[in-house]
């Protein structure tokens, strides 16, 4: 009876967690997908990876998004060889920008050419709102690692910035 | 002086633009999502007790082992290797098959595999500053083992470590939270080597008022897969409340560099 409650307690933990961090976590994996369905696809992976071992999670919201940037760097990977694979094929044709600004096309375009670690520093310090010892944390980098990736990442958009819209 | 317009205001109005927007659920998501990760959680109870199944009836040369030694039963609260019990990655997609346990049964007790597991007692273990340092906030700190045995042994994967109130005291808050976005390697030390792994705490103060700051001993570790722990003396303050500033440790690497 009493394990009975004490299950409901959890579950109602782990609901009311998923309402308040879904909307932001699917938000955040939008700016770096193509569409809705395949950020959808990456947040629900992401909580059911986080509710398949919720008691070992320390701290799930970092948790999360751990989960969420590994399996972002897979499609990242995944992405990058079928446009490799494409563009044997077809010759140059580059993912256009445009279509989508809203959704962050261009947000894309310009974090493409950093490296990742650079990118996911980026993503999850100044997008999704992680302390920079947070950041270390999330992806087990030190901290001064962490915030030399940021500087550098502000370095290279800025000079992107500088460049093309004059 | 005259130049109003700092650099990083492009900077700024360019993540302003790019702001993250919610997107909600669709309807049900939840319901699927509990249902899945349920699935998952019973998968992994299944395969774990398959394994020791396997690994207690499976073979006769483990009779030896059974005799020599604890099994690869994990003892509460500590972490053994990825290969063993759960996953070290956040998650497989899907439940490691049975026989894949098996296999790992039999490669660990292969009597052809020459180095064995370090047990604790061919350890010694001491902790020091992390070399190279820590961070702002942080304190990183490297747990030693050295290899005091004769002959060569092995270790992979994470050591389990919680803080304590003396030598054979009490626990403090839950044990340290592994990388897991860092690959354990296997390692083999020659008698006298030494291997280490990384711990990180963030100081307490920063995590106050939800810390609840307490004076601890050091550490007990168990060595990676190992079922006896020892204490490391390294007195220092460090978070009670559960679940508060637990820190992370990384996987055991070879040597001393960072």
């Amino acid at each position: 009876m009493l394990r009975e409650a004490g299950r409901s307690v959890q579950e109602d933990a782990r609901r009311d967690f998923f309402t308040a961090n879904y909307d932001r976590l699917a938000g955040w994996v939008r700016r770096q997908v193509d569409d809705d369905e395949t950020a959808h696809d990456i947040a629900a992976e992401a909580f059911t990876r986080l509710l398949s071992r919720w008691s070992d999670s320390y701290d799930p919201h970092a948790y999360l998004y751990k989960v969420a940037v590994n399996l972002l760097r897979d499609h990242w990977r995944r992405a990058v060889r079928e446009r490799r694979a494409l563009a044997l094929a077809t010759a140059d044709q580059r993912d256009d920008a445009d279509g989508r600004p809203s959704h962050g096309g261009d947000l894309r375009a310009m974090l493409a050419p950093l490296p990742e670690h650079q990118r996911i520093a980026l993503l999850l310090h100044y997008l999704a709102g992680f302390s920079v010892r947070e950041v270390s944390a999330i992806i087990g980098r030190p901290e001064g690692t962490v915030k030399s990736d940021l500087y550098q990442a502000r370095a290279r958009i800025r000079a992107e910035l500088d460049g093309s819209d004059d | 002086m005259a130049v109003m317009t700092e650099p990083d205001d492009r900077f700024e109005g360019w993540l302003e633009r790019h702001r993250v927007e919610p997107l909600g659920p669709v309807p049900g998501a939840y319901d699927r999502i509990a249902r899945t990760a349920r699935r998952r959680r019973v998968g992994r109870v299944a395969v774990a007790a398959a394994a020791v199944v396997v690994g207690i009836t499976g073979i006769t040369g483990l009779a030896y082992r059974i005799v020599a030694g604890p099994g690869p039963v994990l003892p509460p609260g500590t972490s053994a290797s990825p290969s063993r019990a759960a996953p070290a990655s956040p998650d497989p997609a899907s439940p490691p098959a049975p026989a894949s346990a098996g296999s790992q049964s039999t490669l660990t007790t292969s009597p052809s595999v020459p180095p064995t597991r370090c047990h604790t007692g061919d350890l010694n273990v001491t902790a020091q500053g992390a070399r190279g340092g820590g961070a702002a906030g942080s304190e990183y700190t490297w747990l030693v083992f050295t290899n005091i045995s004769t002959r060569p042994c092995s270790l992979y994967g994470f050591p389990g470590v919680s803080w304590v109130t003396a030598a054979s005291g009490q626990q403090v808050n839950d044990p340290t939270a592994r990388m897991t976005e860092l690959k354990p390697v296997r390692i083999v030390l020659a008698p006298q080597g030494v291997a280490h792994a990384e711990v990180r705490y963030g100081h307490p103060g920063a995590f106050e008022p939800d810390c609840h700051a307490v004076h601890v001993a050091g550490f007990r570790v168990y060595p990676p897969d190992e079922t006896t722990s020892v204490f490391v003396p390294l007195p220092a303050q460090a978070c009670s409340a559960k679940g508060v500033n637990v820190g992370a440790v990384s996987p055991v690497t070879a040597g001393l560099d960072p």
